[in-house]
């Protein structure tokens, strides 16, 4: 199983672009299925949607390869519902994303630096 | 409203939910169905397809993940696992080179899944009608079939359920049957040869129940002791009655059902033993029966003993065909052989009663499935017959459909063989999409006939009972995976297996265009034909139902219907002895119920007419004929003047004639004109007492009312004030009101009336008198609402065909269309070249249909009413919707093709 935490992040690169805005929504701390999926929806404008089956399998394969994980850690009680799960960024998961943005930070770069050639 | 919608789009999730592999469901699953219940709840907010859209969405999320899933599960298990990095797009599994052993592993399978679904993800359009086709056929189908699976092939709760049977009396050769007086029933009961192993009487019913709580009506049914080893059902709790106490003076005891038992003792265990009042009679509580156990009638809340008096069998009991006998077969007794030895039982009652008993009674046993069923089983193998026919129909586009796509992946197969895939190989590829494709139908399907489920639930007669639920049983759903798989594999593969058969140089040559289109063009012409001749079929057959319910609507059923409220109430025996007594309830009862805001007239009456009717004996004074049998009511004085049903002659009853030693009854136009032909029936005699001549006085005649139904003639009617007649007495009446025009009355308002009176008894089945004309129609209007229903469907399914062969077959002449037009060809001449093509596809296709129709519709004859199997109406009308369906199924092909710009059309290849 790839849940052993020698597995170096970049192992994990390029992530799919959908894991990559799911991990991101977690930097800002736990969140239930429905929580996540909105949150990516919203930051995407719209341009990415999940549905339960993509969501579920792609939290599903992100639990167990170790980047994300169920956590006991509950937001507000208020706004809570017993039968939510919480899911959290492991260690793992952290260096995953952050391995990730300097990846496509580089990628950017390039291209804009490129496009910058091209209309000089 | 939106709560039990959520609730719906719920359940059909839990089906999409049901593809993914069990670890995941078990996992994920109340999360996903919570995710998915939220965006449902959100789609609904922002309305305008935003619902639709969603289920698309989720439809498609479905196929992709959830064989993806299975997929990692498959892996897993055979000891891989890959990272989260985008998978590179695999190589077309068909042209990889493998092992034999190796290319029919689950990885293949996986490979073929995934590339189905990917090829299914890529042409949206196309999967999306194909799967709505496929699901619309087989949703429908599998609604229907969970229908005829719980009436017609469930078994039933009762060990050896095919030794239960019930008795039927002939009382002449070919007579319609009747019910068996208490000495038929006695003299069965004691019959020496034994093929019976027991017998029992039943009489259904309702009773007030009180006692320690408030008055409750409930329905009951006064049987023998026998009537438990009839069922052989041993009770949850306690015992049934025994022989001893099915005695009169003995019979204080009474058998709960278990929802009565729920409802109103909290299902307590202490229930045996207490004291009940069942009509004002103290009875205590012995037994209390197993969740829905019922034999004869649907619900029964208690069963009391019948206690017939052996002291009480005299003449009239005996002409009094009224019991209702069920019996348990002995073991090895066939059905001839008791009847044989039953009807001869019967000859000892004759050469009792002799001045009684008339004609050759002999004994009928029929099967008690049978008697249950009753003729609804013919309703629903016909309903079964037009839903396949849907499903045809839906097959034949289906067909269309892989047709079409067929001939646009030729080539792609050609390659794959030029490049060396075997066939086995891609016969395989296309049989995992068909098949996909089919299940994918099938589960769709199954939330559509859910749907239709919901949808039919209020019209569907009370003979069929509806699944719990719903489709979701093992059988329910293994018939509708079953089709999904058969209808998808050779629909879709046969199309397929021609495309796969050509040869690359067929495809990269120049004859793209070969003999292969040509075949395929017959077939797609016959299919079409085909789709609007079963339509046809349909739609005639619809279109005679509504003849004839249009028909039915217009019947003058004899009694006024607008603005009359029925309602029911009881009394019980102890309180209200005689008739003496019942009188001085029911008589400041009208005037007060009369005196009710909106009211303008009240009246009682035993019965009300289509809501069943009993027969009764009697005979005519200066008659030599003997017996006769007629239906008969016992009503208050205002009935006929309430029910708008006509005085003819002499006058209608008065409050003295129930209580007054001058007995009269009212006899209607038809019954008069057939006793008294010529004469003047007023002040002519007739008995009704067998044993003590009692002759009562003709003191009117009456309109004929369709008392039975309304499709049946009007016969002759006995009408009795409120009186005491030997086994029926004027206790549980209904209520009938006239409302002023436009007026309502309360339930609340008409309690209080009661109440004031007697707080004891109970008012129950408020209900508009339409309701009860409308619900003595129901298994008619069923039968229309769903042959109606599915006839719309053959016909939208029809014309979809029909446009998507006219649009292939026009775009596969593009150029000729290019070249018509740039030679001057007008609009009207291109879509005239599309007209004479659909015209022949859909004259054939309704020549075919209405001849079936003709055939067909003769096994509908027992369902029309002044209406004959070809009336000429009906075939009409279904011509003219499929003309009118075909014409614009043609036309917006046909307009699309004339506007081509010729530059274009002539540069498209």
């Amino acid at each position: 199983m790839t849940e052993n935490p020698e597995t170096p992040p970049r192992e994990f690169l390029p992530l799919n672009p959908r894991a990559f805005s799911l991990l991101v929504v977690l930097l800002d701390g736990p969140a239930h299925g429905y929580g996540i999926k909105q949150a990516v929806e919203d930051r995407s404008d719209g341009t990415v949607t999940l549905d339960p089956g993509s969501l579920y399998r792609m939290i599903s394969r992100l639990v167990d390869d170790g980047l994300i994980a169920e956590t006991e850690e509950r937001p507000d009680p208020d706004d809570d519902d017993p039968r939510r799960r919480y899911y959290t960024l492991t260690a793992l998961g952290h260096s995953v994303v952050e391995a990730e943005a300097r990846r496509l930070e580089g990628v950017l770069t390039r291209a804009r630096l490129r496009l910058g050639e091209g209309t000089a | 409203m939106t709560g039990r919608r959520v609730g719906w789009g719920r359940r059909i999730f839990r089906i999409l939910l049901a593809m993914y592999p069990p670890g995941i469901r078990k996992s994920y699953g109340p999360e996903m169905e919570e995710v998915f219940r939220r965006s449902l709840e959100e789609a609904r907010r922002r309305g305008r397809g935003a619902v639709p859209r969603l289920w698309l969405r989720t439809l498609r999320d479905t196929a992709i993940n959830a064989p993806a899933l299975w997929a990692r599960t498959w892996r897993r298990a055979r000891g891989g696992g890959v990272g989260v990095g985008p998978v590179a797009a695999a190589a077309t599994p068909a042209t990889t080179t493998r092992g034999r052993g190796d290319g029919m592993g689950m990885d293949t399978l996986w490979q073929d899944i995934r590339v189905a679904s990917r090829g299914f993800a890529r042409r949206p359009g196309f999967t999306i009608v194909a799967l709505l086709t496929l699901a619309l056929g087989i949703g429908g189908t599998t609604a229907i079939f969970s229908l005829v699976d719980t009436t017609l092939l469930d078994p039933l709760p009762y060990p050896e359920e095919e030794r239960v049977v019930v008795l039927y009396n002939s009382p002449e050769p070919g007579a319609a049957f009747v019910g068996f007086s208490d000495p038929f029933y006695s003299a069965m009961a004691e019959e020496p040869a034994g093929v019976l192993s027991a017998l029992a009487a039943a009489a259904p019913g309702r009773a007030n129940l009180g006692g320690d709580d408030a008055p409750e009506r409930v329905p009951i049914l006064r049987t023998s002791a026998s009537f438990f080893e009839v069922a052989a059902v041993p009770p949850l709790l306690g015992r049934t009655f025994t022989d001893r106490e099915d005695r009169p003076g003995a019979d204080g005891v009474v058998v709960l059902s278990h929802a009565l038992w729920e409802r109103r003792y909290g299902a307590s265990p202490d229930v045996l033993g207490r004291t009940v009042s069942v009509d004002g009679r103290v009875r205590q509580v012995v037994g209390v029966m197993p969740p829905g156990f019922s034999l004869l009638g649907q619900e029964v809340d208690l069963w009391v003993p019948l206690a017939l008096d052996p002291a009480a069998m005299n003449g009239t009991s005996a002409v009094n065909n009224n019991r209702f006998l069920v019996g348990r077969l002995a073991p090895g007794v066939d059905l001839r052989r008791a009847e044989v030895a039953l009807t001869r039982a019967l000859e000892t009652v004759r050469a009792s009663f002799p001045d009684a008993v008339a004609g050759e009674h002999s004994v009928v046993l029929g099967s008690y499935r049978e008697w249950l069923v009753g003729d609804v089983r013919r309703e629903l193998l016909l309903l079964l017959g037009a839903v396949a026919v849907v499903l045809l129909i839906a097959c034949a586009n289906l067909a269309n459909l892989f047709l079409a796509r067929a001939e646009g992946r030729r080539r792609e197969f050609a390659l794959r063989a030029a490049l060396g895939a075997r066939s086995g190989r891609l016969l395989r590829q296309l049989l995992t999409e068909t098949v996909l494709l089919g299940l994918v139908g099938a589960v769709v399907g199954l939330g559509f006939g859910m749907a239709l489920l919901e949808l039919v639930g209020p019209v569907v007669p009370p003979e069929v009972p509806l699944p719990d639920g719903g489709v979701l049983d093992g059988t329910v759903l293994a018939f509708a995976a079953g089709m999904g798989i058969v209808t998808g594999a050779l629909f879709g593969l046969l199309p397929a297996l021609g495309a796969m058969g050509t040869r690359i140089g067929e495809v990269l040559g120049a004859g793209g265009r070969g003999g292969t289109r040509a075949a395929g063009g017959i077939a797609r012409r016959g299919l079409v034909v085909a789709e609007v001749g079963l339509a046809a079929v349909l739609l005639v057959a619809a279109g005679l139902l509504v003849g004839t319910l249009w028909k039915l609507q217009a019947v003058d059923p004899g009694f006024a219907v607008e603005d009359r409220m029925v309602a029911e109430m009881s009394l019980s025996r102890s309180g209200y002895p005689t008739a003496v007594e019942t009188g001085a309830f029911f008589r400041p009862l009208m005037e007060r119920v009369s005196g009710l805001p909106g009211v303008a007239d009240a009246a009682v009456g035993q019965w009300i007419p289509l809501e069943g009717a009993v027969n009764w004996g009697f005979e005519v004074e200066g008659s030599e004929e003997g017996v006769r049998v007629a239906d008969y009511n016992l009503v208050g004085p205002s009935y006929f003047r309430t029910l708008g049903i006509p005085v003819v002659r002499g006058r209608a009853f008065e409050w003295r004639d129930a209580v007054e030693d001058r007995p009269v009854v009212v006899v209607t136009e038809s019954l008069a004109r057939s006793l008294w032909p010529g004469e003047d029936p007023v002040g002519r005699r007739i008995n009704v007492n067998i044993d003590r001549r009692v002759w009562r006085e003709v003191v009117g005649v009456v309109g004929d009312v369709r008392n039975r139904s309304l499709g049946s003639s009007p016969g002759g009617m006995l009408y009795f004030p409120p009186v005491e007649l030997p086994f029926s007495g004027p206790r549980n009446m209904s209520l009938v009101i006239r409302l002023a025009e436009g007026a309502d009355v309360t339930v609340a308002n008409l309690q209080s009336s009661v109440a004031t009176l007697d707080p004891s008894v109970p008012v129950s089945s408020v209900r508009s008198l339409g309701e009860v004309v409308r619900g003595s129609e129901a298994r008619r209007r069923f039968l229309m609402i769903l042959l109606g229903g599915f006839g719309a469907l053959a016909l939208s399914l029809a014309g979809v065909g029909l446009y998507g062969v006219l649009s292939y077959t026009l775009s596969l002449r593009t150029r000729e269309i290019g070249v018509r037009i740039a030679l001057g060809a007008d609009r009207a001449s291109v879509v005239g070249l599309a007209l004479r093509e659909s015209g022949l596809l859909v004259g054939l296709g309704l020549a075919l249909g209405l001849g079936g129709a003709v055939a067909v519709s003769r096994v509908l004859t027992s369902y029309l009413y002044e209406i004959t199997a070809l009336n000429a109406w009906s075939y009409g009308t279904a011509a003219l919707f499929l003309i009118v369906v075909a014409g614009v199924a043609t036309w917006i092909p046909a307009w699309r093709a004339a506007g081509l710009d010729p530059r274009e059309a002539l540069q498209a290849e």
